[in-house]
């Protein structure tokens, strides 16, 4: 090995609350490691962040760590720069953990890049988010088996999300490209999914989910209405670009930056 | 007077003989839904082995921290036998009338419920605790452990607004706390019940799911039948590395929560579907 092995715990964190005076724009608190933290755009109770690698991530060994903080009554809009490739660790595991903290009212927006998986990768992926009284989740995430012509490596992908009232999704999925399991993924290279959550108002019943069973759509992305309300969307398929969720309604619904209603919506550069 | 209660090696074959009318018969265990959603029947085999070593194990743990926390309920009362059956007079359980659903059950069935996105298939794994909630109220009527589950049901079932229990989110518009109780929360009260260990439990949910897929395959794809037996067989040795570990579970955070993806796309489809054999 020509580069020493990385083993500690690589924190970045974003972190976004009221400004000190009624109208001031949010302030957004950074912490830069393997990623860095840009901020795009900050408006009286909206920011726009996002996310750029500072160097090659992810290396056998990495641990990163992105921890994401929304105060109450904040929005944050997340984007990824570009796509982040596990490469193969040469038999030395790593992790990618995100945590999510979301006041009640809050709200997060990521539409993450494609998270590719190299032969001889071996990675744990987790997100858990904790989401206040009716603070609302928003979150793409796609993982890819393999760089072009690879079967890809070995991936877990967990997800934890959970409000004052317990669970709402919990989740691990585990793939390995040279060992497909029919049923998992089969032979799908690809999982991307969209994760559309809201914690528990206060009071009163959850959101309504609508009919309990959404029919699949045309292009092969399906539907899962929660348990207690909100919906997991996910495209299991063979190459990233041919998704349908790059379509999905609930961007185009919901513009990330368009989606805060801002009592006062002008929008400074950092 | 000299209570004799059968082994709990022999409820557990009770419970995996598909001879028992609990409802599975009308279930394939999602075969059905992956055959018809264009899985080769060739893939079987490594499919079952999937299942059991990922959705099966979530089973499997549900019914391992339900038996846990029910088995505190208190003990069979030998003593007891006479009296009437569940939902009468306390057995050793407080049955208040406005005792309803119990929030330890709730916590389990929302980790379980937490942990099957598909409503398709929470509605198949409900449908069938609806059964075995039948069988375990008439063969275990003075369980303690099986009348906390009766009350829980009953609860569960009042129109909102007249539960008093610690619950909030809803499955329909008439029920309140955490509905219709899923299979395995059932099981896991007939087995403490039965006083059934852990690692049994655990093996019990994993061969009755292989077992009800090979079945189903009988019924599906003609075949061999000692074929499926051989699958089942090697289903289960795969789940045997993960016996221990999930009859270890005690809290619903401990229950596994691993997934399968393409079987809860297959089984969306499958529910909307009016040709099938099975319910799921």
């Amino acid at each position: 090995m020509s580069t020493p092995p990385r083993t500690d715990v690589r924190l970045t964190l974003v972190e976004v609350d009221r400004g000190t005076v009624p109208g001031a724009p949010v302030r957004v608190r950074t912490r830069d490691d393997l990623l860095a933290v840009r901020t795009v755009a900050r408006g009286a109770a909206h920011a726009e962040v996002a996310l750029v690698a500072t160097g090659a991530v992810l290396l056998g060994g990495d641990h990163v760590a992105v921890q994401v903080r929304v105060a109450d009554g904040c929005a944050l809009t997340l984007t990824d720069v570009g796509g982040t490739v596990a490469y193969d660790g040469e038999g030395r595991p790593c992790r990618w953990d995100v945590e999510v903290r979301l006041g009640a009212g809050a709200r997060l927006d990521w539409a993450g890049l494609p998270f590719v998986v190299s032969s001889g990768a071996d990675v744990t992926r987790s997100t858990d988010a904790v989401l206040g009284a009716g603070a609302r989740l928003l979150l793409r995430e796609t993982a890819v088996l393999g760089r072009d012509g690879e079967l890809g490596g070995r991936v877990v992908l967990r997800s934890t999300v959970r409000d004052d009232d317990g669970p709402l999704l919990v989740e691990e999925v585990v793939a390995a490209g040279e060992r497909p399991v029919p049923g998992v993924l089969g032979g799908r290279r690809v999982i991307d999914s969209i994760t559309d959550l809201h914690g528990a108002p206060d009071d009163g019943p959850p959101p309504s989910g609508g009919p309990d069973h959404a029919p699949p759509g045309a292009d092969g992305a399906v539907t899962l209405r929660l348990e207690r309300g909100g919906t997991l969307t996910r495209w299991l398929g063979t190459s990233a670009h041919l998704s349908p969720l790059h379509r999905s309604h609930l961007w185009r619904d919901h513009p990330p930056a368009a989606v805060p209603a801002l009592p006062d919506p002008r929008l400074e550069t950092a | 007077m000299t209570f004799l209660a059968p082994h709990p090696s022999t409820v557990a074959l009770l419970l995996a003989d598909a001879r028992l009318p609990g409802g599975g018969h009308a279930h394939s265990a999602s075969l059905e839904p992956a055959l018809r959603g264009g899985m080769p029947p060739a893939d079987v085999p490594a499919w079952m082995v999937g299942r059991a070593t990922t959705v099966s194990l979530v089973e499997a743990g549900t019914a391992v921290v339900a038996a846990r926390l029910l088995a505190d309920a208190g003990p069979w009362a030998p003593e007891d036998r006479d009296a009437p059956p569940a939902g009468g007079p306390d057995g050793g359980v407080d049955l208040g009338a406005d005792l309803g659903a119990d929030p330890g059950v709730d916590a389990v069935v929302r980790a379980w419920a937490a942990r099957t996105p598909s409503p398709a298939l929470r509605d198949a794994s409900r449908l069938l605790g609806r059964g075995y909630l039948r069988v375990a109220r008439t063969l275990w009527p003075r369980s303690a452990a099986v009348r906390v589950l009766v009350r829980h049901d009953a609860a569960s079932r009042r129109p909102a607004g007249l539960t008093t229990g610690t619950t909030s989110g809803t499955t329909t518009g008439t029920t309140t706390g955490t509905g219709t109780l899923p299979r395995a929360v059932v099981l896991g009260a007939i087995c403490a019940a039965a006083g059934m260990p852990p690692a049994d439990v655990v093996r019990l949910t994993v061969y009755d799911d292989a077992q009800t897929a090979a079945s189903a395959l009988l019924k599906l794809e003609p075949l061999d039948p000692l074929a499926p037996a051989r699958w089942v067989l090697d289903a289960c040795a795969a789940a045997e590395e993960h016996v221990l570990r999930v009859a270890a579970c005690a809290t619903p955070e401990d229950i596994p929560s691993s997934g399968a993806p393409l079987t809860e796309g297959w089984a969306e489809a499958h529910a909307l579907t009016t040709q099938r054999l099975f319910r799921a």
